[in-house]
């Protein structure tokens, strides 16, 4: 009886190690910094880390945005096309995901906005 | 002063009786002292009420304006409206912890007095007031609520605009409380362990409060889905970010619980794995906190970054510990009574269902710390995005909702042959489903697999509604009395329907919208037009409104047919420039358009991502079912009556149906 139930378990088991490793060997990117990926553009897809410079510029019509993203003193052109999240903005922080292509420019595939890391601003004493 | 004085003398109150209700409940349960034992829960009981009022003044505070408190400063001003001041409360995170420990204390208060005396409830009383005093000690050594700044500010700073809205009210006080309420199923399953008891009483004890913490959690991930959908505009309603995760995982770990409960209560097997999944629950709800508030793993969510991190990864390693040695001591006591006779039986399709939940909170917990283990592994970070859980949760959803099918119309300990005939209803809907998307010209795999599997196990839940009908038009009265007798004596069994019935209600949305989503981006000037799925929308002008520090642009948008649609972008200057969108959505119940106002540049120009979102609408029905079967099948009170189950017994092919 003890056989039964295990033998289920195994068998869900493996289906879900199966399921759980296949798509974690084609869908894990490993986070990479600014630094290493101008080193070495060539390494597929990547996320990185980076806080948005001020150089903002909005191409066609708008849907398309072209900015710097810095990291410890380094820096790359990164540009995305598609809906932006509402903080997007100089000086926050994004992770983007994609690759340098061979125009020197990261194209990302994605782009999330790392939320500040409160959602307050401090009190301002009275004049 | 007064207040905030107030509400911190009753923290440390409620931490020193908590404190002391923890040692004398442990120690009376050890002994068996009587007398001892109901003093821990008095004790336990004044502790709740000390953290009730430290609640209360903090309340006051921020509907008093009382800016000296650096927690209402930084999360309320003057000119707040009064229900987003009162749910200042839980804006950050001193507060929600304060909150937490209020739900904790107030399930766990009332739990106790409806548990009888005895061991069990002694222990139950120590492990809950052990818990309270882990919250307390946090609010009152390391993340204060009540703490002052040097001055008074003349006005506060409020709240971010992103939590400005209705969905703010009721998403965080409900995933909340679920995450706090699984603290209660926890301490009685600790105090089952303890006091050496893991019978019928024990377990309806505690598969009603776990009930009750899923069906909060249940309503709390729905609101967050639907605030996400409503406020975010980002076109969807789960993104699979890790902080999302840690809110995913106790509910399905629970999910996984309410079902296997039932074989323990009609066969005595399974008590091991019982106790492992309700403390499981409670550790992924505390591991949970853990990742949202350290930040050892990135997110898109904002949450404060603070020192409460190392507390709770020192608590959760106490309480891990702790839970394991537990169970490893006691596992003598918790051998099945009975074996498993047939794995074609309703004990079965519980097993495997069970395994299939542990899958999918196996596959989530790995995708959400595969950063921290690729981290310690070789030193670099990895993560997976959605494509991971879809790839892996997609399968596993998809077996479960066969088993959805199948499983309610298995008897108990072993199938015969004679139940494969109540089969033919739901393979007659999956055959119906099939044939219609045929026709309408659909030739993906995913659907044409998912919309079959969904309509049997559609037609399985209504076949028992059916089925109560039809026994309750021979009962003497009237029909419609005789039914609501019926579905109010039998509750718990019709609302586990129901909920089944709102899985797949849902189930075809998340299916529909993810199938089926239709996306465009364009940037329009007046008079030009864009199209998407059928609907053609005209920019008819960009309207800009200034009001005090705040900038709201709006498109007016034509819908050919009629309608009008006005998304808007909201700027901030006193939040840095931080703008929040108004999505436009017109539902109707096949689908959402979904209107996105991303940028007005040179404010005649509207930059728009348009979506087609089908059957959205239908996962908050399927929500709403859900609940409501929850709150129909978990309603206290009154005898369960056999009824209809002896009825449908007589007949053997529908002898599937019992309970």
């Amino acid at each position: 009886m003890i056989l039964k139930w295990g033998l289920l378990a195994a068998v869900v088991a493996v289906c879900v190690g199966y399921l759980v490793f296949s798509a974690t060997a084609s869908n894990a990117q490993y986070y990479r910094t600014v630094a290493e990926l101008k080193r070495n553009p060539a390494v597929g897809d990547s996320r990185v880390l980076g806080t948005v410079q001020d150089d903002v510029q909005r191409l066609d019509g708008g849907l398309e945005v072209r900015f710097t993203a810095s990291q410890d003193g380094a820096s790359m052109p990164v540009d995305y096309r598609g809906p932006l999240p509402d903080i997007f903005k100089p000086g926050i922080q994004v992770v983007v995901e994609g690759q340098i292509q061979t125009d020197g420019v990261f194209h990302a595939k994605t782009l999330l906005a790392k939320c500040p890391s409160r959602f307050t601003v401090a009190p301002t004493p009275p004049a | 002063m007064l207040l905030a004085d107030l509400g911190s003398g009753a923290l440390l109150a409620a931490l020193a009786l908590a404190g002391f209700a923890s040692v004398v409940g442990l120690l009376s349960g050890a002994r068996n002292l009587v007398p001892q034992a109901l003093v821990a829960r008095r004790a336990f009981w004044a502790a709740a009420a000390a953290v009730a009022l430290a609640s209360a003044a903090l309340e006051a505070a921020f509907l008093s304006h009382d800016f000296v408190i650096a927690y209402v400063a930084e999360h309320s001003d003057l000119a707040t409206p009064i229900p987003l001041l009162a749910a200042g409360f839980y804006a950050g995170q001193e507060g929600s912890l304060l909150y937490w420990t209020l739900i904790l204390a107030v399930i766990g208060g009332v739990s106790l007095a409806r548990s009888g005396g005895g061991r069990l409830s002694a222990y139950a009383t120590g492990v809950l007031a052990a818990l309270l005093t882990f919250f307390l000690l946090v609010l009152v050594f390391v993340a204060g609520p009540f703490q002052l700044l040097s001055f008074v500010p003349a006005d506060g700073t409020g709240l971010n605009p992103l939590l400005r809205d209705g969905g703010m009210l009721i998403h965080p006080p409900f995933l909340l409380a679920g995450f706090a309420s699984f603290g209660v199923p926890f301490a009685f399953a600790c105090a089952g362990l303890l006091a050496g008891r893991a019978d019928a009483a024990w377990i309806s004890q505690t598969r009603r409060l776990a009930l009750l913490a899923w069906g909060l959690q249940s309503t709390g991930l729905t609101l967050g889905m639907w605030w996400a959908y409503h406020v975010l505009g980002w076109g969807g309603y789960w993104g699979w970010d890790p902080v999302e995760n840690v809110a995913l995982l106790p509910w399905l770990v629970t999910t996984a619980y309410i079902h296997s409960s039932q074989i323990q209560e009609r066969r005595g097997m399974l008590k091991t794995w019982n106790h492992g999944l309700v403390m499981a629950a409670f550790l992924l709800s505390i591991f949970g906190t853990f990742v949202v508030r350290s930040g050892v793993i990135q997110s898109v969510h904002s949450f404060a970054i603070s020192a409460i991190g190392p507390w709770f990864l020192v608590f959760l390693g106490i309480a891990v510990v702790a839970s394991g040695v537990l169970l490893a001591v006691r596992a003598p006591l918790l051998r099945s009574e009975r074996t498993l006779e047939s794995s074609v039986s309703r004990e079965g399709a519980f097993l495997l269902q069970n395994l299939l939940f542990a899958g999918l909170a196996f596959a989530v917990f790995w995708g959400t710390v595969l950063p921290l283990l690729t981290q310690l592994y070789n030193g670099r970070a990895a993560a997976v995005g959605p494509p991971f859980y879809e790839r892996v949760t997609g399968p596993l959803f998809l077996v479960l909702l066969a088993l959805l099918a199948v499983g309610p119309l298995l008897p108990w300990r072993r199938a015969g042959t004679a139940w494969l005939r109540t089969l033919k209803w739901p393979l007659t809907a999956a055959v119906a489903a099939l044939a219609a998307l045929l026709a309408a010209g659909v030739h993906d795999l995913a659907p044409l697999v998912a919309a079959p599997t969904l309509a049997a196990a559609a037609a399985t839940s209504l076949m028992e509604y059916f089925k109560g009908a039809r026994f309750a038009a021979r009962l003497p009265g009237s029909w419609a009395g005789a039914a609501l007798r019926l579905a109010v004596r039998n509750r718990r069994r019709y609302g586990a329907y129901l909920a089944h019935l709102g899985i797949v209600v849902a189930a075809a949305g998340f299916a529909g919208s993810h199938f089926w989503q239709q996306e465009r981006q364009a940037s329009l000037q007046p008079g030009q037009s864009v199209s998407v799925g059928g609907y053609l929308l005209t920019l008819d002008s960009v309207q800009s409104i200034r009001s005090g520090p705040t900038q709201i642009q709006r498109a007016v948008l034509d819908l050919s047919g009629g309608d009008q649609l006005t998304p808007g972008r909201t700027v901030y200057a006193d939040f840095g420039g931080q703008s929040s969108t108004q999505v436009a959505i017109r539902s109707t119940p096949l689908e959402d358009l979904y209107v996105v106002l991303e940028d007005t540049p040179g404010s005649s120009t509207a930059v728009l991502t348009v979506f087609v979102n089908p059957l959205v609408g239908w996962i908050w029905a399927g929500a709403a079912l859900l609940i409501l079967g929850v709150v129909l099948g978990s309603w206290p009170g009154g005898r369960r009556s056999v009824e209809p189950a002896r009825a449908v017994a007589r007949r053997p092919a529908l002898a599937g149906s019992r309970e």
